[in-house]
């Protein structure tokens, strides 16, 4: 006799379900079991990553759920077959979307409407079995008989369980009784919720997790023993040697299952109404007259190129797809909403004549096998960042034109990491809630089963609390569960679109942030054939649509896709490391690239894409790379093939498209079978694979009359370079984005930098840092003033910044509309007129106050806050002048740190000044004094620590860097390992404070470092607020 | 009504494990029947042990819990039932 467990938990039943999946079909393997279903609460989200983990293995997956009806009744559900999953499908979106999130509910009434799904009577939850233990037998047996006769005999089976808990003998007899009654079948299930018993202990605390109780609590949802494991057949025999035959069934029902994923064809969106029906002629149409608007007339190169894609496009039937994806672009043109396409799409001349990206890849020689491939049978992925207030108008388009039915966003899966592991497990077992904040913090965001080995490896955590025996119960779990998903998310821009109603495929539920997501994440929604399409929100591309309209309303004529790519003053500002808020050249790494490559041409902005990423600086090739730019170093080519293809990078394999390139000169391979190769190498862990292919590499270089020395010489080089290549296409369209604000921080500052700080958050720093760079720019900062200022901040000229009430910590959008309502009437006359005409709530009213945007009406902040209350509840009408002078107002240095709280940043002076003296005195330097230097100077200096963190080395020894700001700038600060490990606590564990560093001042090309072995916070202590 | 014991006692088990009879302070009652068997993880948090517990009903008309220490491999009586 065989047996299969048909109702099992995995973790996707989110803190009901205790081993992963992998662990669930090891363990199914191990005893033998010859299929294993699946049923997580409400949800198939386990579905995909079950399905090929228990195909390996060689386990047929069965797919289920264990549904929640009216009255928190549990029902076993489990798909016959692909038409009884979509039904499953069905049902469960609507038991979600037909009532509030998080509460799904699914009316059995639907159920009728079932094809091809299989019902079990459900664990001790269920309705059936909650009437008998209850004593209600008449009224279990009247329920079991209405669900045989709307399901079928056939699709309605009795379960019993024996989990060894009180009453089961009992019911398990009545349950008997019941079936033999209405002569129904009967199935043994265990109720799964782990795959071994010791991983009891994990569902224990999950559970106390998930209904937010201590271990020590009494709750009825927590189990009383450790028997829902996935038991062997000889051990459920044992439990149900009364009843043979209910084993025996599951056997006959996992037999009667099919599989359900098997082979998901792609199910396109079919693009609304292309011209007589035919996607592939409107498409090449539409391609070619974009074509034409592109270049003016279509040469024979443009001809033959867009030719070559449109017919690789039509003969893997993506026709459909691109028209979608045009459609899309279309709509954001015709709105007006700033888009720029992204990614590997940019490899495609099509895309570029579609103006879904506007990188030429004709011009630039981009390989469209990168994008696309006959021989790769992988969904094409196109990326669009739109402005970002307007993306969801976007993504409305979409389901408006598609339908709700066929359009979802993608969800992801919220797994448990090092930080929430610690603070939800720690909280369960008892710990106090403060420290376990504070052990949290002091972890890096990282994966929850890589603590222990933390723990010993970075200095901040060498005296962590963690290391004590009372923790190591933690830290277990935490390994455990690491990874384990603890609720559906939204992906960022993810957006499905599919010509078959998606319910087919996926249930769908409402989100936390409202929009309807899909069960799978994208890899999984890829694995079912449903196709995405990224739609993401860029604030870079508002910020530039909020500069250019600023400076047009200046009079000034400035037409942003029409920038000049050439403009010296930009390229020197680039070389200067002066970059901080241009998009994808701000970060320390970056800055410090630009003032050593010397930029000159956009070439060179889109080699610095590529070349400031983990791989090339672990590979340690920017400094060749920048030794060759300078022309400091000879370039070579191991075979004259290579020259034409790494010309453009001197000789540096820089991005994916090269590797491409050179598998198909030096190896005569086909371009599928390039890329294919260079994804292999990509993506290869193994030595030996990378072997094989070196192997196969070589012998078809030599067939094509290339030295194997050499051959073998050039496979060296692209290992060494593959996994870490760059997406060129991709590179040159963040590029343009660069160099354009690159150009608008260059000769537009003010209109550029207030349009940043209106989007924060955004980039690599937040707004102080952005408003110190603007000072240094000469820009002036005008402080927030409820008669001058706007909502939102702005240019008052070409050399000034207006602070917008906005930016006010807590203010609600009422109170600035409100605001801005009585702004348009009159100017406010005084303190007491703002409070009565605009009656902000008092917080608010608080913080305009504490920030100075009342300044101009009454100087006095601290005397203000006393007086609030009496504004506003007498409905006075004092004038400012007959207010009471008799208390002191606030420090300039507590106003100064009242509004940096509550704007975010500096207004008049940098909170660094009133310490300049104190420093100046222990010969502390400023950012700006460290310029005057000469390299290899030993000095000290002091900021705001900013930023620390460590990335990866090739040696895999540490290296910390970080900025210190000042009323001057930033400057960066790089540690190594000897001196991170005396004074990486210093760094790392959070605190509020001005740091100093010690260390050799180390200048190369027109940008500083200091290389520090001291860091420490200074005695200096932060004003009270009060 | 019950009262809860806590008393240890000798139980002799029948082929398939479940107890047939108990004995304590030289009295011995036999098992009628076996009215439900459950297990329970007490405190594991604690290092408490599993015990398997059996609600039974006796030859001497008594209604009695016991349960065993599934580490100390030891009986006991847990509550008797009035």
């Amino acid at each position: 006799m065989g047996f299969v467990h048909l109702h099992t938990h995995s973790p996707f039943s989110f803190l009901d379900g205790a081993s992963s999946i992998e662990a669930l079909v090891e363990r199914a393997a191990q005893l033998d079991m010859p299929a294993l279903a699946i049923t997580d609460h409400n949800n198939v989200s386990a579905a995909v990553k079950f399905h090929q983990t228990a195909s390996r293995a060689g386990i047929k997956p069965i797919q289920g759920t264990e549904a929640e009806l009216p009255g928190g009744y549990h029902l076993t559900l489990i798909a016959r077959n692909a038409r009884g999953y979509a039904s499953l499908c069905r049902l469960l979106t609507r038991s979600h979307l037909s009532n509030p999130r998080g509460k799904p509910c699914l009316d059995p009434n639907w159920m009728t409407e079932m094809e091809d799904v299989l019902v079990l009577s459900g664990c001790r939850q269920g309705q059936i079995p909650v009437l008998i233990l209850k004593g209600h037998y008449r009224q279990a047996l009247e329920c079991a008989r209405h669900y045989r006769d709307v399901l079928g005999k056939e699709n309605f089976y009795i379960e019993m369980q024996d989990t060894l808990l009180p009453g089961n003998q009992r019911l398990n007899h009545r349950l008997m009784q019941l079936g033999d009654c209405l002569d129904l079948e009967s199935v043994a299930t265990n109720n799964v919720h782990y795959a071994d018993r010791q991983d009891f202990m994990i569902h224990d605390l999950l559970i106390c997790v998930n209904h937010l109780l201590r271990i020590d609590d009494i709750h009825p949802a927590r189990p009383l023993n450790a028997e829902q494991y996935l038991k062997s057949t000889a051990s459920m025999e044992e439990r149900f040697s009364f009843c043979p035959r209910a084993l025996a069934n599951t056997a006959l029902i996992a037999e009667q299952c099919q599989g359900v994923l098997t082979g998901s064809p792609v199910h396109f969106p079919r693009f609304a109404s292309p011209p007589g029906g035919d996607a592939a002629a409107y498409l090449r149409s539409l391609s070619y007259a974009g074509a034409r608007e592109r270049y003016g007339k279509i040469t024979p190169l443009v001809q033959q190129r867009l030719d070559y894609e449109l017919g690789i496009i039509e003969q893997m039937g993506f026709a459909d797809y691109f028209l979608v994806v045009w459609d899309v672009a279309q709509f954001a043109r015709r709105q007006g909403i700033r888009y720029a396409g992204r990614g590997s799409a940019a490899d495609s001349l099509v895309s570029y004549c579609l103006f879904i990206c506007d990188v030429d890849a004709l011009q630039r020689g981009l390989l469209f096998e990168r994008f696309m491939s006959p021989e790769r049978s992988q969904l094409p992925d196109i990326d669009i960042d739109f402005e970002a207030r307007y993306r969801d108008r976007v993504i409305d388009y979409v389901y408006k034109k598609y339908g709700t039915e066929r359009v979802a966003r993608v969800s992801t899966y919220n797994t448990f990491r090092a930080r929430s592991a610690v603070r939800d497990i720690g909280k369960v077992l008892g710990f106090d809630e403060v420290e376990l904040g504070k052990i949290a913090k002091s972890l890096p965001h990282t994966y929850a089963d890589r603590i222990r080995g933390l723990l010993d490896h970075l200095p901040e955590l060498r005296n962590s609390p963690l290391k004590e025996q009372r923790f190591q119960l933690l830290l277990d779990v935490c390994e455990h569960i690491a990874g384990f998903p603890r609720f559906l998310g939204t992906h960022l821009g993810g957006l499905v679109i599919s010509n078959v109603p998606l319910t087919d495929f996926t249930p769908l539920q409402k989100s936390a942030l409202g929009p309807v997501i899909t069960q799978f994440d994208k890899d999984d929604i890829e694995a079912l054939g449903l196709v995405k399409l990224d739609l993401l929100s860029l604030r870079t591309l508002s910020v530039v649509q909020d500069t250019v309209q600023q400076i047009q309303e200046t009079g000034i004529s400035l037409e942003y896709d029409r920038i000049d790519l050439d403009d010296s003053a930009t390229y020197d500002m680039i070389s200067q490391g002066e970059t901080i808020g241009v998009f994808q050249l701000e970060s320390p790494a970056q800055r410090a690239l630009q003032t050593r490559l010397g930029a000159s041409h956009m070439e060179d902005i889109v080699a610095s894409m590529a070349l400031i990423r983990p791989g090339p600086i672990k590979g340690n090739m920017v400094d060749p790379y920048i030794r060759r730019r300078q022309g400091q170093e000879e370039i070579t080519y191991l075979h004259p093939l290579l020259k034409p293809i790494l010309e453009k990078t001197y000789g540096v394999i820089l991005f994916q498209e090269q590797v491409i390139e050179i598998a198909i000169a030096v190896a005569g391979f086909t371009p599928g079978e390039a890329d294919r190769l260079r994804r292999v190498m990509t993506h290869a862990r193994s030595q030996r694979v990378m072997e094989e292919i070196g192997q196969h590499f070589v012998e078809k270089a030599v067939q094509n009359g290339i030295d194997a020395g050499v051959a073998k010489s050039i496979f060296a080089c692209m290992v060494g370079y593959a996994s870490y290549g760059f997406c060129e296409a991709h590179a040159a369209a963040f590029a343009t984005t660069s160099y354009k604000t690159a150009y608008l921080a260059k000769h537009h500052p003010a209109q550029y930098f207030a349009a940043l700080l209106n989007h924060q958050p955004m980039g690599y720093y937040p707004s102080y840092i952005i408003a110190t760079e603007a000072r240094r720019r000469g820009i002036k900062l005008l402080p927030a003033d409820v008669n001058e200022s706007p909502t939102d901040c702005r240019a008052e000229s070409s050399t000034a910044i207006r602070i917008g009430l906005k930016l006010i910590k807590g203010i609600s959008s009422s109170t600035l509309n409100s605001i801005h309502q009585q702004q348009g009437l009159r100017p406010f006359a005084s303190a007491t007129d703002f409070i009565e005409r605009v009656a902000p709530p008092q917080d608010e009213a608080e913080n305009i106050v504490k920030c100075g945007a009342l300044d101009s009406l009454y100087a006095n902040r601290r005397e203000l806050l006393t007086l609030l209350p009496q504004l506003g509840s007498t409905k006075s009408s004092l004038f400012a002048d007959q207010l009471p002078h008799t208390i002191t107002d606030f420090s300039a240095p507590q106003k100064r740190y009242m509004e940096r709280d509550l704007l975010g940043l500096d207004v008049q002076e940098h909170f660094m000044t009133f310490w300049r003296p104190w420093l100046q005195q222990r010969g502390i330097l400023s950012s700006q004094e460290l310029t005057a230097l000469r390299s290899g100077s030993y000095v000290q200096v002091a900021g705001l620590l900013l930023h620390p963190h460590r990335p990866p080395t090739r040696s895999g020894r540490i290296t910390v860097f970080f900025a210190l700001e000042d009323e001057f700038g930033l400057t960066d600060v790089t540690m190594f390992e000897e001196a991170y490990k005396k004074w990486g606590s210093e760094i790392f564990i959070p605190s509020e404070g001005i740091m100093m560093v010690r260390g050799k001042l180390n200048k190369r090309g027109r940008g500083l470092t200091i290389i520090a072995d001291q860091a420490k916070l200074l005695p200096l202590r932060f004003p009270q607020k009060k | 009504m019950s009262k809860l014991r806590h008393q240890t006692l000798q139980v002799s088990c029948n082929d398939q494990g479940s107890p047939s009879c108990l004995q304590k302070d030289q009295q011995t009652a036999q098992v009628e029947q076996v009215l439900d068997c459950w297990r329970d993880t007490g405190c594991w948090w604690e290092g408490e042990s599993e015990k398997l517990f059996y609600r039974l009903s006796l030859d001497n008309g008594a209604v009695v819990e016991i349960y065993r220490d599934m580490e100390a491999h030891t009986w006991v009586l847990y509550k008797v039932y009035d």
